[in-house]
């Protein structure tokens, strides 16, 4: 099934990249203020996992390249292997705005951004 | 043929759902791994399609009760993977699970063609 094909199912794909976006963004601060919630660790991997597929599956892979990244950076997050820093917390803010605007760029039927510095940036804390 | 869509995303239920409804299939949904094992238990699809990443139970835990239930454990289960989580097709393979289609580079007529063939079986 190609672009073309998949093209009916874009406005769906942009409003449920948007609600998850939101929710993401939400529970990102939550997880600041209460870095112990298990619940609220695993629901914003979860988030980050399905927004990936949902890019992926649509044919925008530096979108699914991103939030490939931020799962990875979740998933360590939720097995207590990393934690929640001011840089690394200031870091995901910036790729999640970054997405955003990339989806409205995508409704404005333009090319989805280049996440590549970003991708660099969040793979750091990783490799720690 | 009665197909249960375990799938917690909402984009993936409302594609799945036109589609497979598309090709004449009744279809049943649930957002996550509790409510999909009350369903199953309830309506007994023809097959099921299962996500592994959910909330309440996930895909494994889904798989393993199916297995230990001598009225569930030949029912067909296709489960989803992703980019980045290959190593859960294997996982998902010794827990039961027939086969997989890959969100990432999806093509819709592999995963029907699965769908038919495991329902043959």
């Amino acid at each position: 099934m190609n672009r073309v094909d998949l093209s009916s199912y874009r406005d769906l794909y942009l409003k449920t990249a948007h609600e998850y976006l939101n929710t993401l963004k939400i529970k990102l601060s939550l997880l600041k203020q209460f870095a112990n919630d298990a619940e609220n660790k695993f629901e914003i991997y979860r988030l980050t996992h399905s927004l990936k597929s949902q890019s992926f599956f649509m044919g925008y892979k530096q979108t699914g390249l991103i939030c490939k990244t931020l799962e990875s950076v979740f998933y360590a997050i939720k097995e207590n292997k990393i934690t929640l820093s001011n840089e690394l917390f200031d870091a995901i803010n910036d790729a999640l705005q970054k997405i955003t605007i990339s989806l409205n760029n995508i409704t404005k039927n333009q090319a989805e951004n280049d996440f590549a510095d970003d991708i660099k940036k969040l793979e750091t804390f990783l490799a720690i | 043929m009665k197909i249960l869509i375990i799938e917690d995303d909402k984009f993936f239920q409302n594609f799945y759902l036109i589609k497979l409804q598309e090709k004449g299939f009744q279809v049943d949904i649930a957002s996550d791994g509790e409510e999909g094992l009350d369903k199953i238990k309830n309506n007994k699809p023809d097959l099921i399609l299962l996500d592994i990443i959910l909330p309440k139970k996930d895909g494994f835990e889904v798989l393993s009760s199916i297995a230990n239930d001598n009225n569930l454990k030949n029912i067909p289960v296709l489960v989803f993977s992703t980019l980045g989580q290959e190593s859960d097709i294997e996982k998902a393979k010794k827990l039961g699970a027939k086969d997989y289609v890959n969100k990432s580079f999806f093509d819709f007529d592999i995963l029907f063609n699965k769908i038919v063939s495991n329902l043959k079986k």
